[in-house]
């Protein structure tokens, strides 16, 4: 009885996790051409090592995926800290696990720079200036810097800034400010030292005025309804990446140590930040305006 | 001719090298060219491919944040493409020019991604917008512009190198042509000389090879030359006479041995035919007494199969005494051979044979003992030949015995049975001693009936027939035989059995032998049944005897039966089944029937009895047999010579004969009779008959004196008395002249009825 038990739960898992199609959603955390050749070998290596066929869908504002999500079909994405919270409430999305960057932090943070010679230290020296948030349905590139401004006495930013977009991207933001195109630039942590590998720039020239709390970094969440065997195994091929010597040399293209577990909990402090912004979060309009 | 093959591949060969390293050298100079053409015409075509995917996405530029905006997915992928061309001609060997070229066109595609990127993702206000666009689409603008110039020279340089190319090229194909030429020609040339300084050799030596295998060995050629062809044809007329003179010498050994062969086979055949209808076991035995070959009569003899039975045997394991087997081996190791050694082998069935072996070793060449060789006589008909003469010269000393005791005693008989009846004429008067007397009588008459039976089986001699009725006989025998016995008999005989014509004395015994055989038969008792009828045997009749008229007489038991297997044996002599029977008693039955021109038969049922027929002619045409004479006493008179050496019946007869009222002189022998006669005779008182025993000791019997007496008087009356009637005389006493015979013992009746006859002149 004991063995044609064990049979039966194998033959049911095993017919759960039958291999699936998955369309992944990308958000445009950077160059979105960039973004896609980061993303595309981990696909692979999933679908090689679960069966089931994953598709990436890269998507032109943060926004759109929360919008999107069931319009584009979408199975899943790998969610920003701040979209993979409001799919928490909204879509009822399972986060599965997150990267660990190469610092060794499985969160990220959200800074404010400017260059270094244009002589604003502070938010007093940033009136009339212009800004370049990265999009409204991020935590650092939106959520953090409006909150540091409201701490910091603006009320009004239209009114206080002479000038302010969204830039879509980290990088676009990075290279805004870099580039003189604005004076002020909101841009994710991880980004910039990934960029300052590449270009020198970006320390020499450029200078971090704020520094927002931690939270988690971009991780992959799916629909609730995929079937229990398909995120299991999906999870499992993540978690033990770091093991496989394939796995370890996807990880490193990736620009990862490792994968581990997340969850809902680790979503907390991007609540506390928008609180600390006056965001609410049920009714918050996170299309660019 | 190798020397000229080699010259000829050499200049072949040169020729064809000094054309080809031309070509290979004026081409090699233009292979570079060409890789470069290529390579340009490779940076060409990416190049248009680089300008329609930049054209393609520059496009999308001015459809962005419209409702005919692509997918983003879609640019993405372009863009990925836009990157893939820039950088698939990246590992070719360019030009440091072109490469550098190829390296700024990669930075821009880069920039030109990064640019269209930041415009498609930005939200800002118009001018923010427009200024995003404005760059991407000025990099644009700047890669189809860069890329446009490239393509520009590089066609340019392209087409010069091409024509360049082109007519070195065309150089090279005519300097092939003329190789290719110059070597055909020479080809040719070279191709018809050595063809012709082949073929001719070849051919005189294929015509020659032919004719060899035709059959006319020592076939030569006249091609003579210095080369290769010159030593070969030399060395072919060499094998050929080679050939010829071996294949001579074979034939000639090959007759020989035909013919040796030939005479082996023949003496092959003769021995082995010699073998074959051999009736002596030959063999050969290695060193350990195992048979190594034996005469196919041996297989034959011993009752196997085939001799291969026989081989690997040991022997002295055919022996079937293990004693004899000892004294063979010890007098074979004693002496080295064996002679004449009777011992019995035994077959294959179990059964065994009596050989007479001699037997020696054998040695090899270097005198060593090989094994042993013999010849086994089977011997064994002899041996019984032997054994059968043996036991029939017992018989007949037996006979004689017996024929010499019943003689006595039919002497004593006639004795006694004449003073009885002597007895009774002197007190017939008397019932009560006339009574006795005639039991006494009837004693001497069974007693006379014993030593008939006992002469004879000594005898077994020709029957003394006589026409008569054998029921009766049948009867009496029957019931002799059953004296003393368990066994009872019942009689079937009808009252007009026809009459046969036997020895009375014979058939007694025949009768006696087959009732003595029932009763034996039958150790615990029970009934014999014996049977007469008269029979006609017709043509198709399967009995194996001739038509005819006869009787059938069956003797039957209710016996234990005898086996089929020993059936046909029975009337063999010497066959018994009894522990202490001669084996003479069916075997003179059988005898006196043949004599009989009779037929006897035998059929028997295990555990039912047996049953003997016996078919004897019948003399149905005769009258019945006369009644018997009323035994009376016939007087007479007369002088009557009386001759016997046994001096009680000499005065038993004397007196009878006086009592008969004859005169009698009595003589011991024939010599003394003689004398009697003659002087009888020559006085006035001769002797009207004479009376003469036939056997006479020490002294001159009844045959011998009457052919003396016919000599004295030719027409002399004699009658011949014996007790031994075995003699041949008895049967045919005509023939020797006498008048009348009478066997002892004798009645007065039956002697006063013959002298009556015989001096009537009846008889």
């Amino acid at each position: 009885m004991k063995y044609f038990l064990a049979l039966l739960i194998f033959f049911m898992l095993s017919g759960i996790s039958h291999s699936a199609e998955l369309t992944i959603g990308l958000i445009p955390e950077q160059n979105v051409f960039k973004q896609v050749e980061r993303y595309k070998p981990l696909g692979d290596y999933i679908e090689k090592k679960t069966g089931n066929k994953i598709t990436f869908t890269i998507l032109s504002r943060y926004g759109n995926i929360l919008d999107n999500f069931h319009n584009k079909k979408l199975d899943g994405a790998f969610w920003g800290s701040f979209t993979g919270a409001m799919a928490i409430k909204k879509l009822g999305i399972e986060m599965l696990a997150r990267p660990v960057n190469n610092d060794g932090n499985s969160t990220y943070w959200g800074y404010i720079v400017v260059r270094k010679d244009s002589g604003i230290k502070n938010v007093q020296d940033m009136k009339g200036k212009s800004l370049a948030f990265v999009e409204q349905a991020t935590t650092a590139g939106y959520i953090f810097p409006m909150a540091y401004f409201k701490e910091h006495g603006v009320s009004n930013i239209k009114t206080y800034f002479k000038e302010y977009y969204f830039a879509g991207s980290h990088d676009a933001a990075l290279y805004a400010v870099l580039d003189i195109k604005a004076d002020v630039g909101c841009v994710k942590n991880s980004m910039l030292d990934r960029l300052a590998e590449k270009d020198p720039r970006i320390k020499n020239e450029l200078v971090v005025l704020a520094q927002s709390p931690e939270v988690p970094s971009n991780g992959l969440g799916l629909r609730k309804e995929i079937a229990f065997g398909v995120k299991a195994d999906i999870k499992r091929v993540l978690l033990e990446m770091e093991g496989d010597p394939e796995g370890k040399k996807i990880l490193e293209q990736f620009g990862a140590l490792r994968f581990v577990e997340t969850k809902d909990s680790d979503y907390t402090p991007v609540f506390e930040i928008a609180k600390r912004a006056g965001i609410t979060l049920e009714n918050y309009e996170y299309i660019n305006k | 001719m190798k020397r000229k093959i080699l010259f000829s591949l050499f200049a072949l060969f040169l020729c064809l090298t000094i054309g080809t390293a031309t070509a290979v050298l004026y081409m090699s100079s233009n292979i570079s060219e060409l890789k470069n053409i290529v390579n340009l015409q490779e940076v060409e075509q990416l190049r248009k491919s680089l300008i329609i995917e930049i054209h393609d996405v520059q496009a999308e530029l001015y459809t962005v944040n419209t409702p005919y905006a692509s997918d983003l997915d879609l640019i993405v992928r372009k863009g990925v493409k836009l990157e893939e061309i820039s950088h698939q001609c990246t590992t070719c060997h360019h030009p440091p020019k072109l490469q550098s070229r190829i390296e700024n066109v990669q930075s821009l595609v880069h920039d030109y991604k990064t640019a269209l990127s930041f415009y498609i993702t930005a939200s800002a206000n118009v001018e923010t917008t427009e200024r995003l666009k404005l760059d991407a689409v000025l990099k644009g603008n700047n890669l189809i512009n860069l890329t446009n110039e490239m393509s520009h020279s590089a066609s340019k340089n392209l087409e010069g190198l091409t024509s360049d190319t082109m007519r070195r090229l065309n150089n090279v194909t005519k300097i092939l042509l003329l190789t290719i030429m110059i070597t055909f020609f020479l080809g040719v040339l070279v191709a018809v000389n050595l063809t012709r300084s082949i073929t001719r050799p070849i051919n005189e030596l294929v015509q020659a090879t032919r004719m060899i295998t035709s059959g006319e060995f020592g076939s030569t050629i006249e091609y003579e030359d210095a080369t290769e062809f010159g030593e070969l044809a030399e060395h072919f007329n060499t094998m050929s006479t080679t050939i010829r003179d071996g294949y001579q010498k074979i034939r000639n050994e090959m007759e020989v041995r035909k013919k040796t062969e030939e005479a082996l086979r023949e003496s092959e055949e003769k021995l082995q035919s010699v073998f074959n209808q051999m009736q002596d076991i030959f063999y050969r035995t290695d060193r350990e007494g195992r048979i190594i070959w034996v005469s196919p009569s041996a297989a034959k003899i011993l009752r196997y199969e085939s001799t291969d039975e026989l081989t690997d045997r040991y022997f002295s394991d055919f022996f079937a005494s293990p004693r004899k087997r000892q004294g063979f081996l010890q007098e074979l190791s004693e002496k080295g051979n064996v002679s004449n050694y009777e011992a019995e082998l035994r077959r294959n069935d179990g059964s065994t044979i009596i050989v007479s072996i001699n037997s020696h070793y054998y040695e090899n060449k270097n005198g060593k003992i090989e094994g042993e060789q013999g010849v086994c006589r089977d011997i064994t008909e002899r041996k019984k030949l032997e054994e059968e003469h043996v036991k029939l010269e017992k018989m007949e000393s037996l006979g004689i015995l017996a024929g010499g005791i019943a003689h006595d005693f039919n002497n004593l008989l006639t004795t006694i049975v004449g003073n009885i009846k002597l007895a009774k004429i002197s007190f017939d008067h008397d019932e009560k001693i006339t009574e006795i007397l005639t039991d006494a009588e009837e004693a001497c008459r069974r007693a006379r009936d014993l030593t008939n039976q006992l002469l004879t089986f000594s005898k077994g001699g020709k029957p003394i027939k006589k026409i008569t009725s054998i029921a009766e006989q049948l009867r009496s025998s029957a019931l002799f035989a059953l004296r003393g016995s368990n066994v009872i008999c019942q009689f079937s005989i009808p009252e007009n059995l026809w009459l046969v014509e036997i020895d009375e004395g014979q058939m007694n015994q025949v009768i006696y032998n087959l009732v003595l055989n029932a009763i034996q038969a039958m150790p615990k008792g029970g009934t014999i049944m014996i049977t007469a009828e008269n029979i006609s045997i017709g043509l198709q009749s399967r009995l194996p005897f001739s038509e005819g008229t006869y009787i059938k007489i069956k003797v039957s038991d209710q016996g234990i039966g005898i086996p089929k297997e020993y059936l046909q044996k029975i009337f063999d002599p010497y066959f018994t089944t009894k522990q202490k029977g001669s084996g003479l008693g069916l075997a003179s039955t059988y005898s006196i029937i043949n004599n009989h021109n009779g037929y006897i038969d035998v059929e028997s049922t295990i555990g039912t009895g047996t049953t003997f027929s016996i078919y004897l002619p019948a003399i149905k045409d005769r009258l019945p047999h006369e009644e018997k004479k009323p035994a009376i006493i016939i007087k007479g008179k007369g002088r009557i010579l009386l001759m016997d050496d046994d001096d009680t019946v000499l005065m038993t007869v004397g007196k009878t004969l006086k009592q008969l009222g004859y005169e009698v002189e009595l003589t011991k022998d024939g010599t003394e009779a003689l004398e009697s006669y003659k002087k009888a005779k020559e006085s006035s008182k001769p002797f009207d008959a004479v009376m003469m025993d036939l056997t006479i000791r020490n002294g001159m019997g009844g045959k011998e004196t009457m052919e003396k007496l016919r000599t004295i008087d030719p027409h002399v009356k004699a009658i011949a008395s014996s007790g031994y009637s075995a003699d041949s005389i008895i049967a045919d006493f005509k023939q020797y002249g006498f008048a009348g015979f009478i066997s002892k013992p004798f009645e007065i009746e039956e002697l006063s009825d013959l002298l009556n006859n015989v001096l009537s002149g009846k008889s």
